[in-house]
């Protein structure tokens, strides 16, 4: 027998609680309702009104305003318990007598299948039973026969059980303060592997790392380490770990460590047959993270262009790098393009005009006359925003120094080398 | 070791087999140079505006379209992005290496990427070189 309880007031995370009262696993299709087996109870509580009027006590006793009904099918109980209020015992054989006077509209079926149940003249549930199970199979199809035996509680489910959700965490207090980084990493390496163990043991990967590092009054360092593709290897984490570690050292004695995998789903890559061989994402994770480490973070990546006519707007992701590559074109010989290298910030020049054209470049590593110029080619954009521009572009040769793009900011009407043609 | 120096024009004149080459020069450079060789080290020099990045663009484009995994070490930050994909570059397929101006950095991103760091060059068995501007 299943028993389902749907809440109407009361604290929401109580319903999980009093459903672990009385079954070691439960089924909560939505936030109110909740169905747990009550099967073998009968020997602790005695028949199913009382088993119900025990639930109701505890459900009193932890703040839970609601209905509750034991049936032998969990939908069945479902229905119930969400539209009867009080207690209701669907004993076996009475569930279409006891359903029998709601209204058609409760069933769970989709709209147009209940709009031609009204149109048939039916109103109650009662009404439905009445109908012949063949006819009603030979018109509505499996949904009709399944809401039929749905209210006349025949067939059978498994509950669809809820998994509390594991974590992987390890906390060791150290016995003496540790000042260095390899005793330290050898405490992490420990609690790495052995977490690691319990993750892939469940088929999974680490996307995510979370190291906390207890020092001495109480002080805590964190460091949370994301992996761009799930890894599944101690050891390129550890390598992660040392890496960070390097980079920020802890400022002191640590005295305890806590370390929390959180996982995820390993990534599937189907390399072609035909599409170069990626390195492996391991290598390349760490291969990521050392560069990041000497360069800087958020210096190493992919470049995306984004979705603005802002220049120079992009940013760096990491994720496309660990997708297998595919050919995007049919081989074929680059076409020659001129490429512009951009000074970053832009150099600032003075610019000579003749007849609202410029005539003449000064800026730092050049210096001459224009000798031919394109433009201007005017932009504006996100006025409403930190990141606004307003700008005149020329592309402007000068004698013996080479090709430029240069720009006039409106703003304060200052000119700028944007970049070189190379 | 010291490596030799060889101008185009002794590139031009040697013509390593086909085989060995990566066809990642422009179609308008073909006749001049048949492609870069794998496993080297190619320098392109030149003054101001004389096509050098374009070359470096074009190689990459080239590269990247074919889905390989390639590594362009920014030592002087001065790379474009939308440029790069106006050359035609499949910007996914392109690791960026920003090192500030820090030409120690650079040689260092650089050695790692090809030896140290697992290699993408190496690891991916790619026939192209990492790239550094």
């Amino acid at each position: 027998m299943i028993a389902c309880v749907y809440r109407h007031g009361g604290p929401l995370e109580n319903l999980p609680v009093l459903a672990e009262q009385f079954a070691g696993a439960y089924e909560q299709p939505d936030d109110d309702t909740i169905l747990f087996s009550v099967a073998g109870l009968g020997r602790l509580f005695g028949p199913a009104p009382q088993i119900a009027a025990e639930i109701a006590r505890q459900g009193q006793a932890l703040g839970i305003a609601g209905n509750i009904a034991i049936a032998r099918h969990p939908d069945t109980a479902r229905l119930a318990a969400q539209h009867r209020p009080g207690l209701t015992i669907l004993s076996p054989g009475q569930e279409g007598e006891i359903l029998g006077p709601l209204p058609i509209t409760v069933l769970p079926a989709a709209p147009d299948l209940l709009e031609t149940l009204t149109r048939w003249g039916i109103e109650t549930i009662a009404d439905f039973l009445a109908l012949p199970p063949l006819g009603v199979l030979e018109r509505l199809g499996e949904e009709g026969g399944r809401l039929q035996a749905l209210v006349d509680g025949r067939g059978d489910r498994p509950l669809q059980l809820a998994r509390p959700v594991e974590q992987y965490i390890a906390v060791r207090e150290l016995e003496s303060p540790v000042s260095n980084l390899e005793p330290l990493l050898f405490v992490v390496s420990s609690l790495l592997h052995d977490l690691t163990k319990r993750v892939l043991a469940t088929g999974n990967a680490i996307r995510e790392i979370n190291l906390q590092l207890e020092m001495e009054r109480w002080e805590v360092s964190e460091r949370l380490i994301g992996f761009p593709s799930p890894v599944q290897d101690p050891r390129t984490m550890l390598k992660q770990l040392q890496l960070n570690l390097e980079a920020n050292r802890p400022r002191g004695p640590v005295v305890g460590v806590r370390l929390e995998l959180r996982p995820t789903p390993p990534l599937a890559v189907q390399q072609g047959m035909f599409s170069p061989n990626a390195p492996e994402p391991e290598r390349l994770q760490t291969l990521l993270s050392r560069l990041a480490a000497l360069t800087g973070q958020g210096t190493v990546g992919s470049p995306e262009l984004l979705n603005t006519y802002r220049p120079d707007a992009w940013r760096l992701r990491q994720r496309s790098l660990f997708a297998a590559g595919t050919a995007t074109a049919v081989a074929a010989a680059p076409q020659l393009q001129l490429a512009l290298r951009l000074f970053r910030p832009a150099l600032p020049a003075r610019v000579r005009l003749h007849q609202s054209r410029p005539e003449h470049l000064q800026s730092t590593g050049c210096d001459g006359p224009v000798v031919a110029a394109a433009g201007p080619w005017r932009t504006t954009g996100e006025w409403w925003a930190e990141t606004a521009w307003a700008r005149d572009e020329w592309d402007v040769a000068i004698q013996g120094a080479g090709l430029y793009r240069i720009y006039r900011q409106h703003l304060g009407d200052v000119w700028f080398v944007d970049g070189v043609y190379d | 070791m010291a490596l030799p120096v060889l101008s185009l024009a002794e590139l031009v004149r040697r013509k390593a087999p086909a085989a060995e080459l990566c066809a990642y020069t422009p179609a308008d450079l073909a006749g001049l140079l048949p492609g870069l060789a794998p496993g080297s080290i190619t320098e392109v020099t030149g003054s101001r505006s004389s096509g050098r990045t374009a070359l470096l663009q074009a190689a990459l484009a080239a590269a990247t379209g074919q889905g390989e995994l390639c590594a362009l070490v920014d030592g002087g930050n001065t790379f474009s992005p939308s440029s790069g994909q106006a050359a035609g570059m499949a910007l996914d397929r392109l690791l960026w290496v920003q090192c500030q101006r820090h030409l120690q950095h650079a040689l260092q991103a650089a050695d790692m990427i090809l030896h140290g760091g697992g290699g993408i060059a190496s690891g991916s068995r790619s026939r192209t070189p990492p790239a550094c501007c």
